[in-house]
């Protein structure tokens, strides 16, 4: 390849890989589009005929998927060189599909952006505290196709009740609520909700007496929909028996952190300064595309603090160890850590299965998955929030 | 702003599908790749964005003229509603040369709408375009359902709340029998054409 092939030069930054393409595919042109980038291993090369892609390499690998890695390469450099090209096609889409599936990829987060931090598990929407520290947690944007009524709550009314039976169902449209249990001791406030918010867990679909685990209240005026809970609950029943624990397994965390919460606010928590007889299993060196169902024996998910160990949830036979990216689940391998005792057996379940059958489910069913993971990374993180203010207190 | 193709004598433009999730945007390009097959050039492309579908097709409009002896190319494309498919809708929006906003006539959709028409209203000024210059039409889809008992709004509603201030030519439709779909869609097209017309006049 000489220089003076060369027709266009410039940086994606200014003009990105899709209009890039587009831009070539209009003029029909022919040739390689040859990438550089400072946080690549070398240069990548996408090959065109006619104004379509038909091949892309990047170092020994080539095909579909090293074309759509290339739109995460947002700040590269590019050449395209018109030429003839002899090339076996591997690439068969036109280039619209193709430049239409690589964006939403890329906004999927299913594309790694090149030479931007990797960051796990994104905690969305979830930073929010208000003065005295509390988390304000906040859902997407609100799927109105399961919203059967709307429901008004005056500020300081309650909602559900702690241990009342419910298996209502609401997302929050507008205002705030709070969140708390209460113990002989005293009230704990765990959190408070904002609109996309869920009042009413998955949890509540296992069981037709569902006990509530905690009390709401409105802070504000808020505005309420009512949930259709039978459709809810038949869409769930659909699902595989596997995914559906997967979620109560989520579930049973979430309330074991939340009673961790209550109980370390009045300092009945005990912290571990060794794990005695439970080895720490390496969750990071579980495949990507599994997780773990135990079988045998128990496991503790620990959050490790100075060369001590709090105590997280416990997990016995029926729970699952592991990173679920796609439900954004939070404990390990990247902020917890999980030991397991003598008698522990696993079985290997695919990751790949469960996603394609979370991809088909209903927006307000994913949002309510999403709200109990973000509830989970919350509490837990909560959780240490109250550990530190009563140590600093002392 | 359209873009002209000099190799084969053509003028592209885009005319985007933009409105609520599942108000029927998709359903309304699937009629119009059905019912109007002669006038579609290629296959339809669908992918799979969360939510709704993004769909995208190219298409003739015949019988509307020509524009400086060029034969106009539409490309019709739907657009991805939730908020993360930023670079997606970005891409769609990008040059946009008119506008059909698909909403949702029933009544618990009332404010869905609304949030949209608004998210259009910004995104467009992100670009430097205005809603009000625009080509847009607006349709009041799922007309059908009041016969299957669900509440819908009144049309005259729907006027009042989302083209009072616009006062663009509007359409009641049911995209799933395709009632409405082509006046919907021929509206649009006029006024993007005649609003290439005089951009092209005053270029001369």
């Amino acid at each position: 390849m000489t220089d003076s092939n060369i027709v266009l030069k410039g940086k994606l930054s200014f003009l990105n890989l899709a209009e890039l393409i587009q831009l070539l595919g209009g003029s029909g042109s022919t040739g390689i589009l040859t990438l550089s980038s400072t946080h690549a291993k070398g240069p990548g090369y996408i090959y065109m005929v006619d104004g379509n892609p038909i091949d892309a390499a990047y170092q020994d690998k080539n095909g579909r998927e090293i074309f759509n890695d290339f739109f995460g390469w947002l700040d590269a450099e590019f050449e395209f060189s018109e030429e003839k090209i002899l090339h076996r096609k591997t690439i068969q889409k036109n280039r619209m599909e193709l430049i239409l599936d690589g964006l939403r990829m890329l906004d999927d987060d299913l594309i790694d952006k090149l030479g931007h931090a990797h960051t796990p598990a994104k905690k969305s929407k979830i930073d929010l505290k208000d003065d005295a520290g509390i988390p304000i947690i906040k859902g997407p944007l609100v799927d109105y196709l399961y919203v059967l009524d709307e429901d008004e709550f005056s500020e300081g009314q309650e909602i559900v009740v702690q241990e009342k039976y419910g298996n209502w169902l609401w997302v929050i449209l507008e205002g705030t609520v709070e969140v708390f249990r209460t113990l002989p001791e005293g009230r704990v406030t765990i959190s408070k909700l904002s609109e996309g918010g869920f009042i009413g867990s998955i949890g509540s679909l296992k069981e037709k007496t569902y006990v509530r685990s905690a009390t709401v209240k409105a802070l504000t005026r808020v505005q309420l929909g009512v949930l259709d809970y039978h459709q809810i609950l038949n869409e769930f029943s659909r699902m595989s028996e596997c995914f559906q624990e997967v979620l109560f397994s989520i579930e049973n965390r979430l309330i074991q952190v939340t009673t961790e919460c209550t109980k370390a606010q009045f300092k009945k928590i005990k912290i571990f300064p060794d794990m005695g007889d439970f080895k720490q299993l390496k969750t990071s060196e579980i495949a990507d595309d599994k997780i773990l169902r135990i079988t045998a024996g128990k496991a503790v998910v620990v959050k490790p603090a100075n060369k001590q160990f709090i105590q997280l949830c416990r997990l016995k036979s029926g729970d699952f160890i592991g990173d679920i990216p796609f439900l954004t689940t939070s404990h390990e391998p990247y902020s917890a850590q999980v030991f397991i005792s003598g008698d522990f057996e696993s079985e290997k379940i695919d990751l790949i299965d469960l996603k394609e059958e979370y991809n088909d489910l209903s927006l307000t069913l994913k949002n309510m998955i999403l709200h109990t993971s973000t509830c989970l990374a919350v509490t837990s993180g909560r959780l240490i929030d109250i550990l530190k203010n009563s140590k600093s207190k002392q | 702003m359209a873009v002209i193709n000099l190799k084969n004598r053509q003028i592209e433009c885009k005319l985007v599908f933009y409105g609520p999730g599942r108000s029927g945007k998709t359903t309304n390009l699937e009629y119009i790749h059905k019912a109007f097959k002669k006038q579609v050039i290629g296959k339809m492309i669908s992918i799979d964005t969360e939510g709704d579908r993004t769909l995208f097709f190219d298409f003739l409009p015949i019988g509307l003229g020509k524009i400086k002896g060029c034969d106009v190319k539409v490309q019709l494309y739907t657009v991805p509603g939730q908020v993360k498919y930023k670079a997606t809708r970005q891409l769609v929006l990008k040059g946009v040369d008119g506008i059909v906003f698909v909403a949702d006539s029933l009544a618990v959709r009332r404010e869905k709408n609304m949030t949209s028409l608004k998210d259009l209203h910004e995104n467009l000024l992100k670009m430097g375009l205005s809603i009000r210059k625009i080509p847009l039409v607006l349709q009041y889809n799922k007309r059908d359902l009041a016969a299957k008992g669900l509440p819908i709004m009144p049309v005259k509603k729907m006027e009042h709340e989302l083209n009072r201030q616009l006062q663009v030519p509007s359409f009641s439709a049911s995209a799933l029998s395709g009632e409405g779909v082509g006046n919907t869609l021929t509206a649009a097209l006029k006024l993007t054409l005649q609003s290439l017309q005089n951009e092209f006049k005053w270029a001369q």
